[in-house]
């Protein structure tokens, strides 16, 4: 029924961790997780893409060298479809998944915490109706615990290299129309420089001031 | 002004505002339209990037590269050291099943999921996962509480301008969704965070697929209840 108190400890100490990051990620936050939605804001692509290529590049590398092993969910094609459509639903009207719904309660937001007591009701609901459930879940498919490397008999390495070459480009497609943005709409003030006549150096003086918006 | 080496601050007025500007942020140039004087150019830029990055926890938010990047190293550790990926529903599904175990005895439907989570090697208990959602709830609340990033609002300003300033309807709808979101999420065998991030970094075909489909329904549902020209102040 309990973990060992290491591995208690051992997440509480992950879950701090990933909590900090998700509130300073401002995923926490209903306007990020629907402004995504919306096509407006695109912090939880960026984050989630991030987490991605960064995280499997490290999890390959580990599994690799026989430091970890692969947690594969297996494709219930049932399950995987309807699960996502409910879960598209339930979140896109929420404003929260369930990681950023439970560091929303922690940054304080009281309708998070309600939302938090339905995803447990939500839990409640799928443990007493499992019998019933199966069916649905495992009757359009079970293709077992497949990876596109396995799917297609490549090298994991192959798609790995494919996800950092796409990360790039696309941060260099982002950086480019932001910076095209940024400068025609609001020019960052980069540099205030102040106009001292020579002669008056080392005395007081009045200074005259302007200000200029070089590129730093 | 004070131009003298042993100041440490410069007085500087901008506009009807005086500023106290640090000497090493400041240069002297030769003003090249006068040769007789100089200017002093000041690199606010990097002035204010030394003065917030003095604490990161202090900071309200990160670049999402930052934080994405952190993600995904934290993910090496949930592989490497806890064998545990990041994830956040299984630990509300194991809640609930030994809740509903304690509450009602020897119920059929209750025996048939215990038995088959045993032979998956899966049996519901308060362990690691569970920490994990704990902590991420105390970290949330130390970010949030350094920062002063505190929000205590019931009803976010996107929703009060399309549905009004009902508590009880934003409430509701929280709950409600929170459960659909949940019980989907079950469906599917993980959330944002298990299939999203940990299953999509593994490859697994199920998690890409989830990934798609969750975006897509989200989506739509978002678009339908907000549209696209509503939200331009996000």
């Amino acid at each position: 029924m309990f973990d060992s108190p290491e591995r208690l400890v051992l997440g509480l100490v992950i879950g701090i961790l990933f909590g900090i990051l998700l509130q300073k990620g401002r995923v926490a936050k209903f306007s990020v997780i629907v402004g995504q939605f919306v096509l407006k804001d695109w912090t939880v692509v960026k984050i989630m893409g991030t987490a991605v290529v960064v995280g499997s590049v490290g999890v390959y590398a580990l599994v690799a060298f026989g430091l970890a092993d692969l947690h594969i969910k297996p494709f219930l094609l049932g399950g995987v479809l309807l699960g996502g459509i409910c879960f598209g639903v339930g979140m896109a009207v929420f404003g929260y998944c369930p990681g950023t719904g439970v560091a929303a309660c922690g940054e304080g937001n009281p309708d998070a915490m309600v939302g938090v007591m339905g995803m447990f009701a939500g839990a409640l609901a799928f443990v007493a109706a499992y019998p019933a459930l199966q069916p649905v879940i495992k009757g359009l498919g079970d293709m077992g615990k497949v990876t596109f490397p396995s799917v297609t008999g490549t090298s994991p390495w192959l798609w790995i290299a494919a996800l950092v070459g796409g990360g790039i480009i696309a941060l260099i497609l982002l950086s480019r129309r932001g910076k095209s943005t940024s400068s025609s709409l609001n020019p960052p003030l980069n540099s205030v420089s102040v106009s001292v006549p020579r002669s008056q150096r080392g005395t007081r003086t009045r200074a005259t001031v302007s200000k200029s918006n070089r590129p730093s | 002004m004070c131009l003298s080496q042993t100041c440490e601050f410069i007085a500087t007025g901008l506009g009807d505002k005086l500023f106290a500007v640090p000497m090493h942020a400041i240069k002297l140039q030769t003003n090249p339209d006068h040769k007789d004087k100089v200017i002093l150019v000041m690199d606010v830029s990097k002035e204010q990037r030394r003065i917030t990055m003095k604490n990161p926890l202090t900071m309200k938010s990160w670049s999402p590269y930052v934080v994405g990047i952190g993600i995904g190293v934290l993910s090496w550790f949930a592989f490497g050291v806890a064998n545990n990926p990041l994830g956040i529903s299984t630990a509300f599904e194991h809640s609930a099943a030994l809740a509903e175990k304690a509450v009602v005895p020897q119920p059929e439907q209750f025996n048939e999921y215990f038995a088959q989570k045993a032979e998956a090697g899966k049996s519901p208990k308060i362990g690691l996962g569970w920490m994990l959602v704990t902590g991420v709830f105390v970290g949330a609340f130390l970010s949030s509480w350094l920062s002063g990033d505190r929000s205590t609002e019931s009803i976010p300003a996107m929703w009060r301008e399309r549905f009004g300033g009902s508590v009880p309807l934003r409430l509701a709808a929280a709950f409600f969704a929170g459960a659909l979101m949940m019980f989907g999420a079950r469906l599917a065998d993980g959330c944002t965070s298990g299939h999203g991030i940990s299953g999509s970094l593994q490859l697994a075909v199920s998690s890409w697929v989830f990934t798609a489909m969750f975006f897509a329904a989200a989506t739509v549902t978002a678009l339908a209840l907000y549209g696209r020209t509503e939200t331009s102040h996000v």
